[in-house]
């Protein structure tokens, strides 16, 4: 069994100023490992911020089944959700004022998710330095984040979002705001939080070579995860060659090989020797063999 | 998860834990009484019942509460307290506001309520009721003076009030001259002097204070009482013989012929009420100067015992032995609840209609009246108490609605930044019951600094506004400022309604499910309220009520519907107005845009267009800086407005400067003295009569004043719009003496026009009809010709006549002989000497170098105005306004300093980018300060309009109880142009420290902040 399923899922954002029913996700089907870390690809508007709200417990699905460990998140109430983030997740966010509460220090802000588990005083305050250690800032444990760079407030994030120990780490385009040297170190960071803890992580990002970082890559184009493959094998996003087929049969063709090929609305499939040929309906034939998953 | 579910069962053990032991205090208590046996544990156990238990029974469900709400949120404290606390002290500062201003409140009122009945009091000393018997035929026989009596003591025994009434004194009285000669000015005059026959305390009490003789013994004696002017004036001394005259026509001359008419008696002693102590009611400190016991006018008595006065009396054959019969009822006015004051008036009214009752039953008196000054004087109080609640409940409600609307505003204003912090908790696992724990633990610490310092503003400015003098100046102070436990629990406890509901109201908004989506929104539009037309709506209800209370048939419950109609239909169009007119924020923005472009003003002009682009918080501040000006305008404007009005009032009433009431006419050489005192201008005689007609049901009042024609012009007071021609034209035209001036609308109800004769009967009176018709009252007629119109004439017209009903009055001006040619009782004609004051000298100076020479009943306008400089009521009048003007002060401030500091704070980003792109500091002031005067410019063109809407309407509602002559709209430009600058810097000062301190912000450090 994975340690996280989902199947089907499916949020329609129903804005209350409008009558629009807006579709975020319209049946997304992936399963990840424990210990795994992966990052999620996709352009904007394409609904990877939406799945990662949804992992997090901060968003209520529309339909379809979403688990996490133990925890049933399709079914859960506000209070369920509450105890799974207080106990199960950790977030890092893109905006470092999202992480972290300006006004107080770096100690404090990694104490607080220790309060909500009501660990006494002396073990929040020794794990928090710890944690500040282990990414490196246990010597501006007192400074507020505006005395900090970017990298650093990152940096103090990340030690907050891990610092109750959770079983799966999200994070949103958390090296957006940085620059490359400084983005490369938070995710040497990520990866060696990952292999030392084995705390499942999965990062959003529209950067190709952030996502390299991670072991496997998951696009999501339109609501649908469109494809997926191990990081080591791809030098560029197109080089990824596995796309998601669903239970009904829906797979979604990846976008760089719908512009090259001009791809028309029909398409005719054929199978011939265990192969699956789409080709269009002028007997125009795809080139790249599909195979199935 | 294991830990929290221990963490939470631990939480849950505690308060089961202190339940149990609450519930175990409460069924020892209950199950304690049972025990019988005393023992050492006994005795234990009851100690822990006398003093543990008590305190414990209180305490634990307290702490248990405390436990249960706070509990919950309090790991939270630390880290958020330290995040949150100046975010909380923003909202602090509306409610210590809040709290100031209920403080101030409270504390003024209970000061007032303390001291203001007893000020009251001190102004009135005829503090009884008095019963008055009039033509009773005085017996020469003490059981008279004791069956009087004893009607009294029936009645109040019947209806229990014995203890109420501390003393009672019976005198007769009857209206009498004398002839005596002036050694001062050389002549002989024909002063006043009533005789007055008594017994009981009054006599023991006159025959201890006389200065010079004896006491009378034998018949035809009596005691002198007069004041040292009197007798300098007068030739009456010690075993003098003294001729005691009755009038028996208008001029006195008329008696000093006539035998029948006087009698010679013979004074057998002085004694000067000039240097009597005050009479002493029996059971009380309560003294009265003895000539309002014995309602001296004139300050001179013959006083004499009941047996010898009838005797007296009955000499003189024209009284026929008629005299009025007085009798005073002190009243225990130290009991008089002052704020209870309803039940006193209506117990002093029942001891009149019990009085009245049994003197019929009794001794089949019908003509008995009751005078109570005390009811008269509670009503009064009643009155101007309630006028000044509603003075202090006009201003101050809206103060109080405005420091709740800052306070919610700014939590709003910070809203965002509490949401941040608050979200991260939220996304970190924090459910909505630790969120809302905490920010209820952090509302009872804000609230209660609040609380403190509130109360600490709140009593040394409600010492201050007792000591308002005037418009923002201040004195020393008639009310001292009365602290006492109710008062403080009344402030305290409003104060905490305040603070609970302000605080309900932030925890709420905060509490909402927050969107990190919806940060950083541009608010195009006006606040959702304008969705539904609130404005539109408030303004409709507003007039509505206000037609409702303008109704005539509301007229009889002016006092409760003012402050419960009037005053809230006032406050509906004020709100209602201020709203709407937020609707032109948009509009007045882009003219301001199109003129700075015109003139190519471009950093003004972009600066400008943020007032569209913010327009909901710019809308927000816009209300706020709009009520607060309008409550400055309508606080100069009315209490200015007030004060003419008050001030014509009191010259209306009055007539002139100095006014003497009951002035000896026939003492030429007395007003040649006043004419040439250099402290006064001029001087003229004024008579009013009211001739009076009963035809059936129809009572016809003519009352007529004459003037001087040609004296009244220069003296009387006299307004422009009183009278279409100029005062000396229109008494030009009352040629003779028949010739009358009528109020404009009676000639309509009279049917009558200018040049028409009027024929009058009225109900004559003289003495020397008695012996031909039985009774010196008979009906004459006359005829008046109407020579022309006025609008108002003082002292003359109060109300109006109006036609189909049962009493109408006319008012007539006519020259001063119009009163040889009636028949009239003199009694019934009051006789006033007018004084204008030389204007080089201080009115009250003149008032007393006047008395000095005339003595009597001598007003000046100045006692007449409502509100006097350093008086209770000036006190009341002006803390309500400087109230409202220290509050509007520090509002405008603080708003325009925290909307400034937050729009800073949400545009850093932007500002960064300016300087980033070469902006200077100069540049970057002008931008961010322009957009706040264009605001600034708005709110107090909007604050003009609806502050004079406003007072307008409240002096509607303030002058509910006068409303000849009318009053206009006042308005004071030189305080307000102060008051407004003063605003306009308060908001100013506000606006340009944030903003400064903003534009030397470093740009690196705005950019990492904003992100």
């Amino acid at each position: 069994m994975s340690f996280i399923e989902i199947r089907d899922l499916i949020k329609i954002y129903n804005p209350k100023e409008s009558n629009l029913r807006v579709p975020a996700l319209r049946g997304v089907e992936l399963n990840i490992e424990q210990g795994e870390f992966i990052s999620i690809i996709g352009p904007s508007g394409s609904g990877k911020t939406t799945l990662l709200l949804m992992l997090a417990g901060m968003a209520e699905p529309s339909a379809g089944y979403l688990r996490v460990g133990d925890f049933r998140l399709d079914q859960y109430t506000e209070t369920d959700r509450s105890n799974y983030r207080r106990f199960s997740v950790g977030t890092l966010w893109q905006i470092p004022n999202r992480n972290l509460i300006w006004e107080i220090s770096a100690l404090e802000n990694v104490e607080i998710p220790m309060r909500l588990l009501g660990l006494p005083r002396e073990q929040r305050i020794k794990e928090a330095k710890e944690m500040l250690a282990e990414v490196g800032m246990d010597h501006r444990m007192n400074h507020k984040p505006k005395q900090l760079s970017g990298g650093e407030v990152q940096r103090v994030g990340l030690a907050c979002a891990l610092a109750h120990k959770p079983l799966l780490l999200l994070a949103d385009e958390p090296t957006g705001e940085l620059d490359s040297k400084t983005a490369g170190e938070l995710l040497r960071y990520f990866k060696h939080l990952n292999d030392t803890r084995g705390i499942t992580a999965i990062m959003v990002t529209h950067d190709f070579d952030v996502a390299k970082a991670t072991d496997r890559l998951i696009q999501i184009v339109d609501g649908r995860i469109s494809g997926y493959s191990p990081t080591a094998d791809l030098k560029t996003i197109s080089d990824m060659y596995q796309v998601y087929l669903d239970r009904y049969g829906g797979l979604q063709l990846p976008r760089h090989i719908i512009d090259k090929l001009e791809v028309q609305q029909k398409i005719a499939i054929t199978e011939e020797n265990g192969k699956i040929i789409l080709s269009q309906d002028d007997d125009f034939v795809l080139s790249k063999e599909v195979k199935k998953d | 998860m294991k830990d929290s579910s221990q963490k939470s069962v631990r939480y849950n053990l505690l308060l089961q834990n202190i339940f149990i032991v609450t519930r175990t205090y409460f069924s020892f208590i209950t199950s304690f009484s049972k025990k019988k046996k005393e023992d050492q544990v006994n005795i234990f156990w009851k100690i822990l019942y006398f003093i543990i238990a008590p305190i414990a029974i209180f305490l634990l469900p307290i702490f248990d509460i405390f436990l249960l709400i706070f509990l919950p949120g309090l790991h939270l404290f630390k880290p958020l307290f330290k995040a949150g606390w100046k975010y909380g002290l923003i909202s602090a500062i509306g409610v210590t506001l809040a709290v100031a201003v209920i403080t101030q409140y409270v504390f003024f009122i209970y000061s007032y309520q303390f001291q203001a009945f007893n000020l009251f009091l001190a102004d009135e000393p005829r503090t009884y009721i008095q019963v008055q018997v009039e033509s009773t035929f005085i017996q020469q026989s003490f059981n008279q003076y004791n069956s009087f009596d004893r009607i009294s003591a029936i009645a109040l025994n019947h209806i229990n009030m014995t203890d109420r009434v501390l003393q009672r004194d019976l005198f007769f009285k009857r209206g009498m001259f004398t002839r005596t000669f002036d050694p001062i000015t050389n002549e002989t005059i024909l002063p006043n002097i009533p005789l007055i026959g008594t017994e009981g305390k009054l006599r023991t009490y006159l025959s201890n204070n006389i200065a010079i003789g004896r006491a009378p013994e034998n018949p035809y004696e009596i005691l002198a009482v007069v004041s040292h002017d009197y007798y300098n004036h007068s030739s009456i001394r010690v075993n003098s013989l003294t001729n005691l005259y009755i009038p028996i026509s208008l001029t006195k001359d008329a008696s000093l012929y006539v035998p029948d008419a006087y009698t010679t008696v013979n004074v057998s002693g002085i004694v000067f009420l000039d240097d009597l102590a005050d009479y002493n009611v029996l059971g009380s400190n309560i003294g009265i100067p003895m000539e309002y016991i014995l309602e001296l006018d004139e300050r001179a008595a013959a006083v004499t015992w009941w047996i010898q006065g009838a005797e007296i009396l009955q000499s003189i054959v024209m009284t026929y032995g008629l005299a009025t019969i007085n009798e005073d009822l002190f009243y225990d006015v130290t009991v008089i609840d002052a704020f209870h004051l309803e039940d006193e008036i209506n117990t002093i009214k029942l001891v009149g209609v019990e009085l009245k009752e049994w003197y019929l039953i009794l001794e089949s008196y019908t003509q008995v009246r009751i005078n109570s000054y005390l009811v008269d004087l509670l009503e009064k109080f009643q009155g101007e108490y309630n006028l000044y609640q509603t003075f202090m409940y006009a201003f101050l409600s809206p103060i109080i609605a405005l420091t709740i609307i800052l306070t919610v505003y700014a939590a709003n204003l910070v809203r965002k930044k509490r949401d941040q912090q608050l979200t991260i908790l939220t996304e970190r696992g924090a459910k909505r019951s630790e969120i809302g724990s905490y920010l209820a633990l952090e509302s009872l610490i804000i609230g209660g600094v609040s609380l403190l310092f509130g109360v600490l503003v709140g009593v040394p400015i409600s010492a201050l506004l007792t000591k308002s003098s005037g418009f923002l100046s201040f004195s020393n102070t008639t009310i001292p400022l009365q602290i006492d436990l109710a008062s403080i629990y009344v402030a305290l406890m409003g104060s905490a309604g305040a603070i609970l509901l302000i605080q309900i109201v932030n925890t709420i908004t905060l509490l909402k499910k927050r969107s990190i989506e919806d940060y950083g929104k541009v608010e195009k539009s006006l606040p959702k309220y304008y969705k539904y037309f609130v404005d539109v709506i408030l303004i409709v209800f507003g007039v509505i009520i206000w037609v409702i209370y303008k109704m005539p048939g509301l007229s009889d419950y002016q006092d409760f519907t003012a402050k419960y109609v009037g005053i809230p239909a006032t406050i509906l169009v004020l709100f209602g107005s201020i709203l709407f007119l937020q609707r032109l924020l948009p509009l007045f923005s882009k003219i301001i845009v199109k003129i700075s472009t015109l003139f190519k003003s471009d950093i003004i002009s972009l600066s400008v267009r943020e007032i569209s682009r913010y327009q909901k918080s710019f809308v927000r501040s816009s209300i706020i800086l709009t009520l607060s000006f309008s409550l400055v305008v309508s606080s100069i404007v009315i209490p200015s407005t007030y004060q003419s009005y008050n001030t014509e009032g009191a010259y209306y009433d009055l007539g002139a400067d100095i006014v003497i009431r009951g002035f000896p006419i026939d003492n030429t050489y007395l007003k040649a003295e006043v004419d040439a005192l250099t402290e006064v201008e001029s001087s003229t005689i004024v008579r009013f009569v009211n001739l009076r007609d009963v035809q059936g049901d129809l009572s016809i009042t003519y009352s007529v004043l004459t003037v001087n024609i040609t004296e009244y012009e220069q003296t009387a007071y006299f307004r422009k719009d009183f009278a279409n021609k100029p005062l000396g034209d229109l008494l030009a035209q009352l040629e003779n003496p028949l010739q009358v001036l009528v109020q404009k609308d009676e000639l309509g109800v009279l049917n009558q026009n200018i040049g028409d004769e009027i024929a009058i009967a009225y109900r004559a009176y003289n003495e020397s009809m008695r012996e031909i018709i039985g009774s010196p009252f008979f009906y004459e007629n006359m005829s008046v010709s109407v020579v022309d119109s006025y609008n108002y004439w003082p002292v003359l017209v109060n109300e109006l006549s109006l036609g189909n009903v049962r009493s109408i009055f006319y008012h007539f001006v006519a020259d001063i002989e119009f009163m040889d040619h009636i028949q009239i009782a003199p009694f019934d004609v009051i006789d006033y000497l007018f004084i204008k004051g030389n204007s080089s000298y201080a009115l009250g100076d003149v008032t007393a170098k006047v008395l000095s020479l005339t003595g009597g009943t001598v007003t000046n306008v100045e006692d007449k105005i409502f509100v006097k400089p350093d008086s209770p009521r000036s006190s009341i009048l002006f803390s309500a306004i400087n109230s409202t003007l220290i509050m509007s002060f520090a509002i405008n401030a603080i708003i325009l300093a925290l909307f400034a500091s937050i729009q800073l704070i949400d545009k850093a980003r932007e500002i960064a980018t300016m300087k980033a792109i070469g902006i200077s500091t100069n540049q970057l002031l002008k931008y961010y300060m322009a957009v706040y005067i264009a605001l600034l410019v708005f709110t107090t063109i909007c604050g003009l309009v609806v502050g004079y809407i406003t007072s307008t309407m409240l002096m509607g509602v303030l002058a509910t109880n006068r409303t000849i002559p009318p009053y206009s709209m006042g308005l004071p430009v030189v305080q307000l142009l102060i008051s407004i600058s003063a605003l306009l810097i308060a908001a100013f000062l506000g606006a340009i420290i944030p903003t400064f301190s903003s534009s030397r912000e470093e740009i690196g450090t705005e950019l990492r902040q904003s992100a």
